[in-house]
């Protein structure tokens, strides 16, 4: 962060945490550089059922967390909690066709789909992923592409930069390296700038 | 998207300006000029099959585009995945005429598909087409190790699986084996990069080539572990885009003779004479 000269970067528990306890570690990590880091709440739709509501309002009010991120399709019970409290949805897709139902359901709640909706590294994901951003208001494409730079190209010709959010994925990938990608792209100052933080700048003001 | 272009021109004459005067020390000291940094892994020409990107296009107007701004000075290209090769090898040979001075041309071959005719083939690819090197998807068989070694050539091959680099590793110890990706494509497996830098530890003629790695810190492991002389800077482009894949070699922060042979020098020995 500090080399790359990003000021601020949204933690989340690693994936197949039990949500309790890594969101508590996030948060405390959090209150000890509050400059530094904001927090995002991670859940299981099944491990959690019935207790998403309270949880989630505990980890906002009561720990400070600013957001949500699943590795599955959230069910009514956690966008229906997410929508209440505001929260912008980060969610890392099986398949970006995951997102259709829910960004219709949903479409008050800010979805940002992580890297540029490939995890199984397959590049016609990333021409659904553009297609879906274009289709759903509340979509928004994470930039850290795995399958080819040409496709986050491809994704700022077709959709803008108001639909792209900077987001590394480290320390597994390297932020230098992915906020990199994003200044190659050489948008125009304002457009970076709203790649590089006030997307999601305003997606995080709206929070109750 | 004017503004962008403006910014971007504007940016190339700036680094060009910089790359010109830090190359006047040496022109005028008439020391030995390094060689340029040289990506060894990149794709061009049409594909015949058109199901995947890989198999459909690449243009090497992009290629250049992003040579001239990373301040790349040549780059190894070679066919895309084809039923066989022999049109897309004499392709990669003209882009090569094309544009004297840019690329460095690696012929392809399919072991299976092209069994019993490769001999010929290579040999016609490497004398008269100007060849040289062979890049490898399929596990190269004796015939195609025994037509390499004959003709001098360095093999760039990408395996399906790593162990499948052993029997030509330690069969032929002479042909200089150049591992794509450092053995797993975008770190789709994580382990195969630890696997990786074992073999080219156990072996003078293993080098890993860095392109599509996307876990960084296997990009530091092998060169804190193997040094710099076993490292050889590649792209995957057009597709993956060598500005972003040079900058990830750059962040390992090398000195500046240990980044130069990894950014060519390592190549540039095994090339054929002529090759730069």
């Amino acid at each position: 962060m500090e080399e790359a000269g990003i000021a601020v970067s949204a933690l989340v528990p690693p994936a197949k945490s039990a949500s309790e306890k890594a969101n508590q570690e996030i948060a405390a990590i959090v209150k000890r550089y509050p400059e530094k880091f904001l927090g995002f709440a991670i859940h299981n739709p099944e491990a959690d059922r019935g207790r998403i509501r309270e949880m989630l309002r505990h980890e906002v009010a009561g720990l400070g967390l600013k957001g949500v991120k699943v590795c599955r399709v959230p069910t009514r019970e956690v966008l229906t909690a997410v929508a209440e409290l505001r929260l912008p949805l980060l969610f890392h897709p099986a398949e970006p066709s995951d997102f259709h139902m829910i960004a219709q359901e949903f479409p008050q709640v800010p979805m940002i789909m992580v890297e540029l909706g490939v995890t199984n590294r397959e590049w016609a994901a990333h021409y659904e992923a553009i297609a879906i951003a274009q289709r759903y208001p509340n979509v928004y494409l994470g930039t850290a592409a795995l399958s080819g730079y040409k496709y986050l190209e491809l994704a700022a010709k077709e959709l803008g930069a108001a639909k792209l959010i900077f987001a590394s994925n480290a320390p597994e990938r390297d932020s230098r390296v992915e906020l990199r990608r994003v200044k190659l792209l050489h948008l125009a100052p304002a457009d970076e700038a709203m790649v590089l933080g006030e997307n999601i700048s305003r997606l995080l003001a709206s929070r109750v | 998207m004017a503004t962008g272009h403006f910014r971007h021109r504007i940016d190339i004459t700036r680094r060009s300006l910089l790359a010109a005067a830090a190359a006047l020390p040496a022109r005028l000291s008439g020391a030995q000029a390094s060689p340029p940094v040289i990506d060894a892994h990149c794709h061009a020409g049409l594909g015949e099959t058109m199901t995947a990107p890989y198999t459909t296009r690449n243009d090497v107007d992009v290629t250049l585009r992003h040579m001239e701004e990373a301040g790349i000075g040549r780059t190894v290209i070679f066919p895309l995945i084809n039923p066989t090769y022999e049109k897309a090898n004499q392709e990669i040979a003209d882009l090569c005429g094309r544009h004297p001075g840019k690329f460095i041309g690696f012929a392809k071959h399919d072991p299976e598909t092209e069994a019993g005719r490769i001999r010929a083939m290579l040999r016609h690819e490497v004398e008269s087409l100007g060849l040289k090197g062979l890049k490898l998807h399929k596990q190269p068989t004796r015939e195609i190790l025994d037509a390499v070694a004959e003709f001098g050539i360095p093999i760039l091959y990408h395996p399906k699986e790593i162990a499948m680099f052993y029997p030509a590793a330690d069969g032929y110890p002479q042909i200089p084996l150049i591992m794509a990706h450092l053995g797993s494509f975008e770190s789709m497996n994580w382990n195969w990069h630890l696997e990786a830098i074992e073999i080219a530890k156990k072996h003078a003629n293993v080098y890993l080539e860095t392109s599509a790695v996307v876990a960084q810190q296997f990009l530091e492991l092998a060169a804190k572990e193997l040094g710099p002389d076993k490292l050889i800077f590649g792209s995957d482009g057009p597709d993956h885009d060598s500005r972003l894949e040079l900058y990830k070699v750059r962040l390992l922060k090398l000195p500046a003779e240990a980044e130069a042979k990894v950014l060519g020098g390592n190549i540039a020995r095994w090339l054929p004479k002529g090759s730069l």
